[in-house]
């Protein structure tokens, strides 16, 4: 135990002996340490952004939400059968026009078409409502009647608040009425629109989306964008392929990492042991193991390095905080910056693989 | 046995395998105190770094009482002490840090380590500078503790190469007989090699073993 406290405390002390009068050689080693830090944080930080944006869509448009669109050529023809996806999950099925609606408080909404047994579905979907028509709006207060009109007709309108899976379909202000409160527009052309919130306990979203492009595939031979699929699968493709080049990138950098620091560490730790060669070799005579003097020069390096890679990391959070609150969580996943300190701390042990051929010099090659 | 023993040893630094230092070598060394003098490069040095072990030879023995051979650590760290050329302090510590050092690596009991730490320092005339840096010291002081920090451990084999080189008068009368007295005690049977050309010496002396190049290799 004597021989142990003895020892590191003179190491201890030697290193910081050695650092006091060479400030320089600690110093380079500390900035290259943090320079390499902070640029790897940067470069996989404009991974965890894209990430974070897509995460955001793909919640803003559901992970289970399915959105099944097929043109009409006149708004008043019926919802096509391919549109019964009852069987997958909870549906709200609408027809929707290309003109709006002047809202007599304010502002436009886009007319749709529904029968009044769509007023279960929507309340099904937690919408409040109890008759059409329906305004469905974020500027009022829900429940209240308003006058919406377009040319010569016009209706009352309750307004109630929008479920989210109608913002997916992009709808934001809507009128939902029946069609002969608007017969004009149930001339013109539309699109027939139903939104399916998969009940998926019971159905896998992909299959359910594939079997629907299939089915619109085969309905348009012809090339005819008449019907058309929407869901978060792009989104999670995106998602998954952004995850496996932050991967690839995360796994060349920490490769990058770990063969800098191990170069210029050990360059610069051997250039260090050569001027304090002497010092090293005495101690090996008097019976310090090459093994212990070694571990010193590791520690010394693998000191320098974490003390980089934190400076960076606090500085990447302190600017997080302030400007890009979004990276908060990267910063602070333990789970995906571990792989980048053990590159760190990797290439510092690396760096000490030159020091410890050197320490196989004969001490009475050194000591004269 | 109670000699080191050298038979037939041939030694050249790496790299420089032309110009052998030892070729057949033999020697003998006996508790005592042993001379090796000679001319500056004749290998005295270079023979007390090989007893030591911290030169490999190429070819031949060298004999070690109480140890397997020269490179046996336990011997190296328990029985071996060893004053360089150079004054070989190490800076970070203090004087009775740099004797204690040495006594903590041969893990010698803490109480024990701490008697004979003070007990070399008084020896030597340092007790006062016991809590000095190296750098306040002078040569001589510098010697005198190097030399302290070989004996703390109580070493059969002390070997010292150039110990009075630069020293004065007093210096070197003083640490030559420490090193007599030293060799003198537990029954005469420790083993003192000296590598000097410094006559002062001689008369100190139990053997005086003289190096020619024509003698060695």
């Amino acid at each position: 135990m004597t021989r142990f406290f003895h020892l590191t405390a003179y190491l201890i002390r030697d290193s910081l002996l050695r650092w006091r009068g060479r400030p320089l050689s600690p110093l380079s080693r500390l900035l290259v340490a943090l320079c390499l830090s902070t640029a790897t944080l940067l470069i996989l930080s404009s991974f965890a952004l894209g990430k974070k944006t897509l995460e955001e869509r793909i919640q803003k448009f559901g992970l289970n939400t399915v959105v099944l669109r097929t043109q009409l050529a006149r708004s008043e023809a019926p919802i096509p059968a391919s549109h019964d996806l009852s069987r997958y999950g909870k549906t709200l099925k609408l027809k929707l026009t290309y003109s709006s609606a002047q809202i007599s408080l304010g502002g436009k909404a886009i007319i749709g078409f529904a029968h009044d047994h769509t007023l279960r579905e929507l309340t099904n979907w937690g919408v409040k409502a109890d008759r059409l028509p329906v305004l469905m709006t974020k500027r009022f207060p829900a429940g209240i009647i308003v006058t919406v009109s377009n040319g010569p007709w016009q209706v009352e309108a309750q307004t109630a608040v929008a479920p989210r899976e109608l913002k997916s379909a992009g709808i934001e202000e809507m009128l939902i009425a029946r069609q002969h409160d608007f017969p004009m527009q149930a001339q013109t052309a539309g699109q027939a629109i139903t939104i399916l919130r998969v009940d998926h306990t019971l159905h896998s979203i992909d299959s359910i989306v594939h079997a629907l492009e299939e089915v619109a595939h085969a309905d348009q031979p012809q090339g005819h964008n008449s019907r058309k699929v929407e869901s978060a699968l792009p989104l999670l493709h995106e998602l998954r392929e952004l995850q496996s080049s932050w991967a690839r990138y995360a796994s060349l950098l920490g490769i990058v990492l770990a063969f800098t620091i191990a170069v210029v560490f050990g360059a610069s730790a051997i250039l260090e042991y050569e001027i304090t060669a002497f010092t090293t070799a005495l101690l090996r005579s008097f019976g310090a193991s090459r093994i212990s003097l070694w571990l010193q020069r590791c520690a010394e390096s693998l000191i320098l390095v974490n003390l980089g890679w934190a400076v960076a990391l606090l500085c990447a959070h302190t600017i997080s905080q302030s400007v890009l609150p979004q990276l908060t969580a990267f910063l602070t996943d333990a789970h995906t910056l571990f792989p980048l300190i053990a590159a760190l701390n990797g290439g510092a042990l690396l760096a000490g693989i030159p020091i410890a051929l050197a320490m196989r010099r004969q001490v009475g090659l050194i000591l004269q | 046995m109670s000699a080191i023993e050298i038979n037939h040893l041939n030694f050249a630094y790496p790299g420089k395998a032309d110009r052998e230092i030892f070729r057949d070598y033999d020697q003998s060394f006996a508790p005592g105190l042993h001379l090796l003098r000679g001319f500056s490069g004749c290998g005295k040095s270079t023979l007390l770094r090989l007893i030591a072990g911290y030169l490999t030879p190429d070819h031949g023995t060298i004999f070690i009482p109480g140890a397997n051979s020269p490179r046996d650590r336990r011997h190296q760290v328990n029985s071996l002490g060893f004053v360089f050329q150079s004054i070989n302090l190490l800076e970070a510590l203090t004087i009775r840090e740099n004797v204690q050092i040495v006594g903590a690596l041969a893990r010698m009991p803490n109480a024990k380590l701490k008697a004979q730490s003070q007990h070399w320092l008084d020896v030597m005339g340092l007790s006062s500078l016991a809590n000095e840096k190296p750098d306040r010291l002078s040569g001589g002081q510098r010697q005198r503790a190097a030399f302290a920090r070989a004996m703390v451990k109580s070493p059969r084999i002390l070997l010292l190469d150039e110990p009075s080189a630069g020293l004065d008068d007093d210096n070197t009368l003083a640490l030559i007989n420490a090193a007599v007295a030293y060799q003198q005690a537990d029954r005469k049977q420790r083993i003192v090699i000296i590598a000097s050309h410094d006559d002062r010496l001689s008369p100190h002396a139990d053997v005086i073993h003289e190096f020619s190049h024509q003698k060695m290799a």
